[in-house]
């Protein structure tokens, strides 16, 4: 599983909990909020989802606001 | 006030609303019906419907987002009540209002969990003239929380603009800051984690300030550079007292006016109950005075400064939400095939905590999911843990009580 694939995992987590449908499919350009619908409290459920697979705190240094920055903040590390 | 009538009031670019002062007016005084149990929804139509029962001496419960007590749906009729003339009339009428108005807070032991307040209280905090009246605000609050309401009178006062900002993402709150000139922005440290850095610095805004959960200095050199002209301040308040304090740094100051109000007693500050909104009597010190919870370290006696060290209480704060999390627990353990749960937060760099939880079974399958989905029927949002661990046996990890590591 690429890591790509890993996180639109993640998010179908975040979302699954929270009681609405799954994606089949993320791009890069998606916002988190505007595109996922994902408020504050499922941004902290990300951060700390991704942490536990990653080992990395996507938010440390500032907000990020679309997939493709996740994903260069997890390829970076 | 002529030349003002036509001011925006109230603007929300993402739901395309918008309220000039001459709107204000006019729902006012044609106003029929208030919701006196209201459940915040949507900004511009609580605003409205808030200031309505304000302005006619009614009393107003006001619940949470998705909060448990918000469906019951109830409304007063206005019959017979002397309608405003002017803008003036109006604002004079809600300073002088006798509504009372209930707030709802995440009780711990001894503590209250419904506050009512007068206006006097709510409005203790505002300060009105020139220096004010060109102030432009990002409205950041949840509206149906003390420091929301603060910020709406302050700005109403002083016949302000308001831009909601309350929800968005980013980039939309950075464009609404830059293309309206921005001056003022009181938010909880969770807001502007989501927001600094901002690349291109906003020079407009002039005031920034911070309260709801405890902020850091990281934060708040980040928050310098990105309103390079701003003064900075954290505001000590809680639902109880609504604002006692603000600094510009690490430091709390109590003015001379509020000694005779505000004591440090055993290391806890104490507020006086002229300082409360109405609370049960027997929670008091002496009947008098309200134990804060919150743990203090006088830095210098003479002038009064102290800074907090920690809060005595055991609420975690979620993103600006205090929860109480024994609240949660007796909630968790009341479902069918659970045997106990232990409910802690989590330090996390979006919301300040996140909410936890571990879960014991008794004879029982129930997923994380199938537990969320039936917490979601019984707690607010902030409330609902985000982490669920399934665990053998919850009592080894306690001495009797509960232990928290916050």
């Amino acid at each position: 599983m690429n890591n790509k694939d890993k996180l639109l995992t993640i998010i179908n987590e975040v979302l699954e909990g929270t009681q609405r449908e799954k994606m089949s499919k993320i791009k890069d350009e998606y916002n988190l909020r505007l595109d996922i619908g994902f408020d504050s409290f499922d941004l902290a459920e990300l951060t700390v989802r991704i942490e536990e697979v990653f080992d990395i705190d996507i938010f440390e240094d500032g907000i990020v606001e679309t997939i493709e920055q996740i994903l260069i903040k997890i390829n970076e590390k | 006030m002529k030349n003002s009538i036509d001011k925006i009031f109230y603007l929300n670019t993402a739901q395309n609303s918008k309220v000039t002062y001459e709107d204000l007016f006019f729902f006012i005084k044609n106003v029929n019906s208030i919701k006196t149990n209201y459940s915040f929804t949507n900004t511009k139509d609580f605003i409205l419907n808030f200031l309505s029962s304000v302005f006619y001496n009614v009393d107003i419960n006001l619940h949470d987002l998705n909060s448990l007590n918000s469906k019951i749906d109830s409304s007063k009729k206005l019959k017979n009540v002397s309608r405003p003339k002017s803008l003036e009339e109006i604002i004079i009428g809600i300073k002088t209002s006798k509504s009372k108005i209930k707030l709802y807070t995440s009780g711990t032991t001894g503590q209250p969990k419904e506050i009512i307040h007068n206006i006097k209280n709510l409005s203790r905090e505002v300060r009105e003239g020139d220096k004010f009246k060109n102030n432009i605000w990002a409205f950041a609050y949840n509206p149906t929380h003390m420091a929301g309401i603060q910020v709406l009178f302050q700005g109403l006062f002083n016949r302000n603009s308001f831009y909601d900002v309350f929800e968005l993402t980013k980039d939309q709150i950075i464009n609404i800051l830059h293309s309206n000139g921005i001056t003022n922005i009181s938010a909880t440290p969770t807001f502007f984690r989501l927001l600094v850095p901002i690349k291109e610095p906003i020079i407009s805004v002039k005031n920034v300030s911070l309260g709801g959960e405890k902020s850091n200095n990281e934060l708040q050199k980040k928050i310098k550079e990105s309103f390079p002209n701003a003064k900075v301040l954290n505001i000590y308040a809680s639902t109880e007292a609504g604002t006692l304090f603000s600094t510009s740094g690490n430091y709390f100051k109590i003015s001379p006016d509020m000694r005779e109000f505000v004591k440090i007693f055993d290391n806890e500050l104490i507020i006086h109950k002229t300082l409360l909104g109405n609370i049960d009597k027997n929670k008091l010190m002496d009947g008098i005075w309200y134990k804060s919870g919150d743990l203090v370290d006088v830095v210098n006696k003479e002038t009064n400064e102290f800074k907090i060290i920690s809060r005595k209480n055991e609420m975690i704060n979620v993103g600006g939400n205090k929860v109480n999390p024994i609240d949660v627990e007796s909630i968790i353990d009341n479902i069918d095939g659970i045997e106990k749960s232990y409910i802690y937060g989590k330090v996390n760099s979006v919301i300040g905590n996140i909410l936890c939880a571990k879960v014991q079974l008794r004879n029982s399958d129930l997923t994380a999911n199938e537990l969320r989905k039936v917490l979601m029927q019984k707690l607010p949002i902030y409330q609902i843990p985000r982490k669920i661990e399934f665990v053998h046996n919850l009592k080894l990890t306690r001495t009797g009580k509960l232990r928290r590591y916050l």
